[in-house]
């Protein structure tokens, strides 16, 4: 299930879910600049957002406009169930994997 | 405030973008650009958007319709050919990319430069003029004044009922200011951007004011607004406005508001502004018709008839002057001048406030750009039509396939199309990187953030498709004009190409490398004549010191400046001491009309420099009759010493008969000439000599002048410094040396000449690269009759001679065109100097040869390389 999701769709994926219900292109973005560290821009976001929804992991709908945006309204996305699950089961595979790491002398 | 993102992105998005994604896509931009301002600042934030704008231009965003035709799909074609064919070439696709390249840059570049030179001032309220006069003597114009009387002013609003208003400026506010701190340190800096004006200055410019009322800061006397800048270099980061700050030491001003510094694109640049009201004897202005030193600005009602009232203000000042000018043979006129014109059309205007642009260079830079462009295009026409040789193949094999000639100009215009393109996008990219380095090198200043301005942008597209047209047209048409036939049966080559376009093209390339570079030789050696003319004054080893202003009043400066004097007697690194009120290389205010006894009344007006007895000969200007002025004859208080400039305003019949004679200003007594001295040049060499008189000074003056005689700079002026600090502790140590302050007169002309310079090598090095990929090509073509040659016996060197014939013949051709042209325009040129060095034969022959062995150098390259093969190799071939 989690096969058709790479690794910057699967961030985005967790940040909108962060995000809770102000998850819309440029809070996305900042949001990834703040916690990975690398900017992205705006229309890289979109797409992957566009991506994500068409894949059905969420939902969006139109929000309000405010004076910084010239007046213009909000795409806001939410995490769909599917989408949950999947982060889940991701996390859950990889918690597993953790587990089985044996202890590494790295010096 | 915030800004908001550049206008034309914002619409381009808007125009490209589909209604369902315009709420998310334009208002996170917005958002993002809102947010990225605080963070990265105006300009960076400004950029990105624009870069955002373009990375969402892409066919999602797009409106659902889609174009789904053939002739789109075709044109995808085109454009994987134009790719294809780009890389199989790769050198000669080069060299026509960069062409291009560097002539847009160039464009943009100097657009950039332009565009800031005709922003000046547009930030003032509409309707503004400053009011000139244009002074007649005996009918003949003797200058044209930029300040008035200070009665103009209040006359005109007076008389005139569309006259809203006027504000006076005099530009007397320069001197020592200084603030003492709470710990007893002084502050004291030598200002000199300081002025007088009147109360409603404020209203009548577009210069904001940061703390305070702008119709209250300068009501009342003793008050004085200072600039942003000023303020931080008094008060640091405190609130100044209620503090105390003295001028020239005697006068006590309350700082009652501070005003925003004043833009670059404005030719008013103040640092201190001072109520005008402070001025001694202001309440007598309204009747004082004699005293030209205020600059004078009015606001007009929107309605008026300007052509009427200018037509009413040139007969102003014969009414209101009407005795004076009979008694003297005088007249004046007054003029209206837009604030926005007064940058670039103030040439021939005496004593403005700041230095003015040119409109002359403006229109010269441009067209040297608009030159290099063309230049460039001509070598994309150049190539590609050479280039038909190579591709005729092609064309042939396309249209016996079917493809119709419409299609294959399409194809055509698509690679041009392509090129300019990238040729624009790089051009920008290079542009940028240019930016800091030239601004460093010749001083220009040129702004990036007027790339993202509209008329830039307009001229960005109209350049890719004008260039496309122009450049890709012909060659188009040459290209598919080939019949099929003749092409593929393979007997299309020939070196011999008889006298065509092309050729045509390469001389007018050549041309107008040629008239560059002739210029350039003249400029710089316009440039070296007056640097190395004799100035009639020895200015080197000369130190300056800016003379102290700050006192306690009274003799309180004059006393000081004997203690300052005696203490140099014993210094041996001090040669020489001096004072004077002017010193060669400062624009000289002081002028005043004079009368002698043959002139029966009529003025003559003449510079006048106040000096101490050792001024002539520390600078060793000679005195050609008479004697010089000394402090030791109580009489020479009412002593004059002229130069022959002045000998000859005054009409006496030599030197020697001057001698003797008076000078009277009109009101207060008369001065007799005592001497007369040689000229020597007050300003560069630009201008012409000035008549000047010399009265002898003891009291205090404005500049110092020291002959040193040492190698160690540092040492002696670190201990004159210490001197200076002893005895002037209120006024700072202001120092520079005379021969860097005079030669910086030419700063104007250095930069010109570098501009000059750089663009004249760009234009030959563009025309060069041309004429390379066009001999390959040629060389190329021939390189079987070459072989040929060979075989039969022919020498590398006759072969070279061959193929360099033909060339030699264009740029002889070239020649023909541009020496008459050039010395034409040489002409035109050195006509704006008093001082002009001869145009002379050697810069032609300097000029020719040069351009000569460029080109041979780059047509040889080439054809050595070819004549030099093998013939085995190249005959074996097919």
């Amino acid at each position: 299930m989690a096969k058709n999701l790479g690794t910057l769709e699967e961030t985005v994926l967790l940040i909108v879910a962060v995000l809770e219900s102000d998850a819309y292109g440029y809070t996305v973005s900042e949001e990834y600049h703040k916690n990975i560290g690398q900017r992205i821009s705006i229309s890289a976001i979109h797409t992957v957002l566009k991506r994500l929804e068409k894949k059905g992991y969420i939902h969006s709908e139109m929000g309000g406009a405010t004076k910084e945006r010239g007046g213009r309204k909000k795409r806001i996305f939410k995490v769909t169930k599917l989408g949950f699950t999947t982060l889940e089961s991701i996390q859950e595979a990889r918690m597993k994997l953790w587990g089985m790491m044996p202890k590494y002398n790295v010096s | 405030m915030p800004k908001p993102p550049p206008n034309w992105a914002n619409r381009f998005l808007e125009w490209y973008c589909a209604s369902h994604l315009i709420d998310e896509i334009q208002g996170d931009l917005h958002e993002a650009h809102f947010h990225r301002q605080k963070e990265f600042g105006v300009t960076k934030a400004a950029w990105w958007f624009v870069w955002d704008v373009f990375r969402f231009f892409r066919p999602s965003s797009f409106s659902k319709y889609q174009v789904h035709s053939n002739q789109l799909k075709m044109f995808k074609d085109y454009i994987k050919l134009g790719f294809r064919i780009f890389r199989r070439n790769k050198i000669y696709s080069s060299i026509n990319l960069s062409g291009l390249v560097l002539g847009i840059a160039c464009c943009l570049l100097i657009s950039l430069h332009v565009i800031g030179e005709l922003s000046y001032d547009n930030f003032h309220p509409e309707n503004t003029y400053r009011v000139v006069m244009d002074m007649y003597k005996k009918n003949e114009l003797s200058a044209r004044s930029t300040p008035v009387y200070p009665a103009v002013g209040i006359a005109i609003k007076e008389d005139f009922p569309e006259v809203q208003d006027f504000t006076r400026i005099l530009p007397f506010g320069g001197g020592v200011y200084s603030v003492k701190k709470e710990n007893g340190q002084l502050i004291r800096f030598n200002e000199d951007k300081g002025v007088y004006a009147d109360e409603n200055f404020f209203s009548m410019f577009g210069f904001e004011l940061i703390k305070g009322n702008p119709d209250e800061v300068l009501s009342q006397p003793d008050h004085i607004v200072l600039s942003e800048s000023a303020a931080k270099r008094y008060f640091g980061e405190g609130d100044p406005v209620g503090k105390n700050i003295s001028f020239r030491g005697e006068h006590t001003l309350l700082v009652s508001g501070v005003m925003q510094d004043y833009p670059k694109n404005s030719h008013l640049q103040f640092d201190m502004i001072t109520s005008l009201r402070s001025y001694d004897n202001f309440d007598e202005w309204p009747q004082n018709w004699g005293w030209y030193d205020f600059y004078t600005y009015i606001r007009v009602d929107q309605q008026a008839d300007i052509d009427g009232l200018s037509e009413k203000l040139h007969g102003f000042l014969l009414d209101k002057k009407k005795e004076i000018n009979e008694r003297f043979g005088s007249r004046e006129h007054l003029w209206l001048q837009q604030v926005p014109d007064i940058h670039l059309y103030s040439e021939g205007m005496s004593w403005d406030m700041g230095e003015n642009g040119g409109s002359a260079q403006v229109y010269f830079l441009s067209a040297i750009a608009f030159l290099i462009l063309i230049i460039a295009w001509v070598n994309f026409v150049n190539l590609s039509t050479a280039r038909a040789v190579k591709r005729s193949k092609e064309v042939g094999i396309r249209k016996v396939v079917g493809v119709e000639k419409r299609q294959l100009i399409a194809q055509f215009l698509t690679e041009a199309f392509l090129y300019n393109l990238f040729g624009v996008i790089l051009a920008i990219g290079l542009v940028l990187l240019a930016i800091p380095f030239i601004s460093n090198a010749i001083d220009l200043s040129i702004d990036p953030y007027l790339l993202l301005r509209k008329e830039i942008l307009i001229g960005v597209i109209v350049l890719i498709f004008g260039g496309t047209i122009l450049s890709g047209l012909y060659p188009a048409f040459v290209l598919t004009s080939f019949k099929p036939v003749s092409v593929l049966k393979g007997n299309f080559y020939s070196r011999k190409v008889s006298f065509g376009f092309r050729q045509l093209l390469v001389i007018f390339q050549f041309t107008v490398s040629i008239v560059l570079i002739l210029g350039t030789i003249l400029v710089v050696k316009q440039l070296r004549f007056m640097q190395n003319q004799s100035l009639g004054l020895n200015v080197d080893q000369t130190l300056v010191l800016r003379g102290p202003s700050s006192s306690a009043g009274g003799d309180d400066l004059d006393n000081r400046q004997e203690l300052f004097r005696a203490k140099f007697e014993q210094n041996s690194a001090v040669k020489g001491f001096t004072f004077s009120s002017n010193i060669p290389g400062e624009e000289n205010f002081w002028i005043s009309g004079f009368s002698t006894r043959q002139s029966d009344g009529a003025l003559s007006s003449c510079y006048i420099v106040s000096v101490d007895d050792n001024f002539f000969s520390q600078y060793e200007i000679e005195l050609v009759a008479g004697r010089n002025v000394s402090r030791d004859l109580q009489t020479d208080t009412a002593s004059v010493v002229l130069n022959k400039e002045a000998v000859k305003l005054f009409g006496f019949a030599s030197p020697e008969a001057a001698i003797g004679e008076v000078l009277n200003p009109g009101r207060r007594r008369e001065w007799k000439i005592v001497g007369v001295v040689e000229n020597y040049h007050q300003a560069s060499l630009r201008e012409e000599l000035d008549p000047m008189a010399f009265f002898l000074s003891t009291s205090s003056n404005n500049f110092l002048s020291l002959k040193l005689n040492t190698d160690d700079y540092p040492r002696v002026v670190s201990a004159i410094e210490a001197q200076w600090d002893e005895i002037y502790p209120d006024n700072p140590f202001d120092f520079f040396f005379l021969d860097e302050f005079f030669n910086q007169q030419y700063k104007s002309d250095i930069q010109f000449n570098a501009v000059f310079i750089s663009f004249a090598g760009l234009a030959i090095f563009v025309a060069c690269l041309g004429l390379f990929g066009l001999v390959s090509f040629t060389v190329e073509q021939a390189r079987k009759e070459i072989g040929i040659r060979k075989v039969l016996g022919a020498s590398v060197s006759r072969i070279m001679l061959l193929l360099a014939r033909d060339y030699a013949k264009l740029i002889l051709g070239s020649m023909l065109i541009a020496f008459p042209l050039s010395f034409w325009l040489m002409t035109k040129w050195l006509e704006d100097f008093a001082y002009q060095t001869s145009i002379g034969v050697e810069i032609f022959v300097l000029g020719g040869f040069s351009v000569i062995v460029v080109a041979l150098l780059t047509v040889s390259v080439k054809s050595l390389n070819v004549s030099k093969t093998n013939p085995a190799v190249t005959l074996r071939e097919e």
